[in-house]
């Protein structure tokens, strides 16, 4: 991999209440790079949105990034006034596709009005060249070049959704940004939004922070991944390796709760509990009150982030994880599934 | 569990229908009345769906957004007077029911919602909150059933549960108290409205284990409905696929995995994300979404978006048993046992689809 596109180094999150603090993030490390595509898995108020957010400068007024440097193309951004970003960054460089994302586009504007405006506050583009660019992207997520002048309520669900998608493509960014655009539709729906967001790969030079709570999609989706548990990056690789060879707690649990259409007599894992508030310095494991193999250094101390096996992708926040593949020995063994070193058999195929 | 055919179906839909009429305005309703233009279609959500319910059963009823699960459902609960059709009872239409009727009716059927997160009296202590449905059909109570309630959803210790509000519980908890309310009074049918798809995964997976657990525990029937296939094998023991306004397949839950005939059903299996970088999926070969219910096509609903497409689909689809062991039923020509042109004896043959 040569220079990664995006940087997150240590990065704390505190936002400031009345009474006291929450550290909604603790130490978190990811690298995206250029073409990458990352995705951001755990619960809700895991933090992962909050992460995300302060890669966009979208923190709400009372959050800070309280320590920690997030760079993109090697500059650190975490410090840049909204309006160095606003010029230099949002939409040219880093774009979002919201949650909800098919409620997000102005109904009360054209889609070509609402790009020759993106393309006025950020660029020389004139009006021309804003519509025809708009165009061409229509083309790729396979809508009509002929609606580019429609309202948003001209189209329907799917299509505004694949107009989302072109929009987000507009000033030509190398990084996406999408936080659970798919939550709230159904499967075929779905499905449909992943097709074209995979397409992307094909067409242009794009990297992907993909943010859900649903892990399939990024097994399914990303090139690599990392998840997320009360404020802390649990485990991240590259999604095989997170298939084959979790060694968290978390990761191993969290992919046993998870249902597969093709077993459907698998036993769902339950993780019992909840994570903890984080009112105070985060210096332990946030997992370890609800982890079955946590002792009682997880409780004292904060786990560092160790690569496995001298391997450069895969790295791993527990003080247990080299013991991990005996611990969880038969949370391991319920899916057959193929060992690291079988990888290159790529013809795995279930019969179901 | 076993499927036991014999015994009398505690809810059954004959036919039901729900259409709502589109004159929203009296202009409108005048100009329909004096000059006589024709109404507006009206919206056909639920449009001849024929379901049994056996004591202790499990069905699943999966579909999109607008196949008219939910207007199904609402129907059942009595907030929707079907506009054609009948619902049994135990064998009693309840289109003959009296205000007695329908109280003790309200008791029997209970419904668990889909967002746990609106569904309690921000005002409400968990103990409130459970004595609301004895209040409401009369009946005493004491704080032990209370309690034993809190320890069957698995809310323990429940002393410490019963006197916490909406605010002081998660998502999970909040689904928990949900069941309990739904099944404090032993009804005979629960109706769940996608119980578990505003929840995180691994809590998820817990109310799933719950509510199959205690289907069995307290002899209840259910009906689950839900846009997801992936989850009905936990809860359901038969699965109906619903699109716009008709259930298209039906069949045991593993058959319907394992076995899907429908064209639908085999996109809904297909879409559903597989847990696995391994496994190479195809994406969705469905494009846009299901029509509009006001507006529907002649024959199939499906066939606008259908890959197996026929000259026959213009023809409405006959629901019919494919598998006479497991009563696998689909309603698609690609299982024509019948040369096409004779005439399919449709379960619906009211011809209120051929518009």
């Amino acid at each position: 991999m040569t220079e990664p596109l995006l940087e997150v180094e240590n990065v704390d999150i505190t936002y400031r209440m009345d009474s006291e603090d929450v550290h909604a993030v603790t130490n978190a490390s990811f690298e995206i790079g250029a073409n990458e595509y990352f995705g951001l898995v755990g619960e809700s108020g895991c933090g992962k949105s909050t992460l995300a957010k302060s890669v966009i400068k979208g923190l709400d007024s009372n959050g800070e990034v309280s320590a920690g440097t997030i760079r993109y193309k090697g500059r650190e951004i975490q410090d840049l006034s909204e309006k160095e970003y606003n010029k230099e960054i949002r939409w040219k460089e880093i774009s979002v596709i919201p949650q909800a994302a098919m409620n997000s586009l102005n109904p009360l504007a054209k889609l070509s009005d609402q790009a020759i405006e993106i393309a006025n506050v950020h660029t020389d583009w004139s009006a021309e060249k804003s519509v025809d660019r708009l165009k061409e992207l229509f083309d790729i997520v396979g809508l009509p070049e002929s609606r580019v002048t429609d309202y948003p309520h001209q189209f329907s669900g799917g299509m505004k959704q694949r107009a989302i998608i072109a929009m987000s493509l507009l000033l030509n960014p190398s990084l996406i940004i999408a936080d659970e655009p798919t939550t709230a539709l159904d499967v075929i729906m779905q499905d449909q939004f992943l097709k074209h967001i995979d397409g992307l790969r094909d067409e242009r030079d794009l990297a992907l922070l993909l943010i859900t709570h649903d892990i399939a999609v990024v097994f399914e989706t990303c090139d690599s991944m990392a998840v997320m548990h009360g404020g802390q990056i649990a485990e991240k690789g590259t999604t095989k390796e997170i298939f084959s060879t979790p060694r968290h707690p978390y990761t191993i649990l969290l992919q046993q709760s998870f249902p597969d259409a093709r077993h459907p007599d698998r036993e769902l894992e339950v993780i019992e509990g909840s994570p903890p508030a984080l009112r105070e310095e985060v210096d332990y494991c946030t997992f370890a009150s609800r982890c079955p193999w946590a002792e009682q250094e997880c409780q004292e101390s904060l786990p560092p982030i160790e690569s496995m096996n001298g391997n450069d992708s895969h790295a791993v926040s527990c003080f247990r994880s080299d013991e991990m593949e005996s611990l969880a020995s038969e949370h391991l063994n319920t899916i057959g599934r193929p060992q690291a070193n079988a990888i290159e058999n790529e013809g795995y195929e279930d019969d179901d | 569990m076993t499927t036991n055919n014999e015994t009398e179906p505690i809810l059954e839909l004959r036919n039901v229908e729900k259409h709502f009429e589109q004159s929203t305005n009296i202009a409108e309703t005048l100009r329909q009345t004096f000059f006589g233009e024709g109404a507006q279609e009206p919206v056909r959500a639920v449009d001849g769906v024929n379901l049994e319910l056996a004591e202790n059963q499990v069905h699943g009823i999966i579909g999109e957004s607008g196949c008219g699960k939910s207007t199904l459902l609402l129907t059942l609960m009595g907030e929707h007077e079907p506009t054609g059709g009948e619902i049994l009872y135990n064998g009693q239409p309840i289109s003959e029911f009296d205000k007695a009727d329908w109280k003790a009716l309200r008791r029997k059927i209970q419904v668990i919602f889909q967002d746990p997160f609106n569904t309690m009296n921000p005002h409400f202590t968990v103990r409130e909150t459970l004595k609301e449905p004895f209040k409401i059909h009369g009946i005493e109570t004491d704080e032990e059933e209370l309690l034993d309630m809190l320890e069957t959803v698995r809310l323990t210790p429940a002393e410490e549960y019963i006197d916490r509000r909406e605010s002081q519980l998660s998502g999970g908890e909040k689904q928990r108290v949900s069941i309990a309310r739904a099944l404090i009074l032993e009804p005979d049918v629960v109706l769940a409205d996608e119980p578990v798809s505003m929840l995180d995964v691994s809590t998820q997976a817990s109310i799933l284990k719950l509510l199959s657990e205690l289907t069995e525990e307290y002899d209840v029937a259910m009906f689950y409905v839900s846009h997801d296939l992936s989850t009905v094998s936990y809860v359901c023991d038969e699965v109906n696929v619903m699109y716009l306004g008709r259930i298209v397949e039906s069949a045991p839950t593993r058959k319907i995995l394992s076995d899907p005939k429908h064209p639908y059903t085999q996109a809904l299996i297909n879409a559903i994300p597989v847990p696995d970088p391994f496994h190479d999926r195809s994406w969705t070969e469905l494009d846009g979404t299901p029509g509009d219910p006001q507006n529907l096509p002649s024959g199939c609903r499906f066939k606008d978006r259908c890959p197996e497409r026929m000259d026959v689909c213009d023809q409405q689809p006959a629901f019919e048993v494919h598998d006479e062991e497991t009563t696998h039923q689909v309603a698609c020509h690609l299982y024509d046992e019948q040369p096409v042109g004779d005439s399919p004896i449709g379960v619906n043959k009211t011809g209120v689809s051929e518009s």
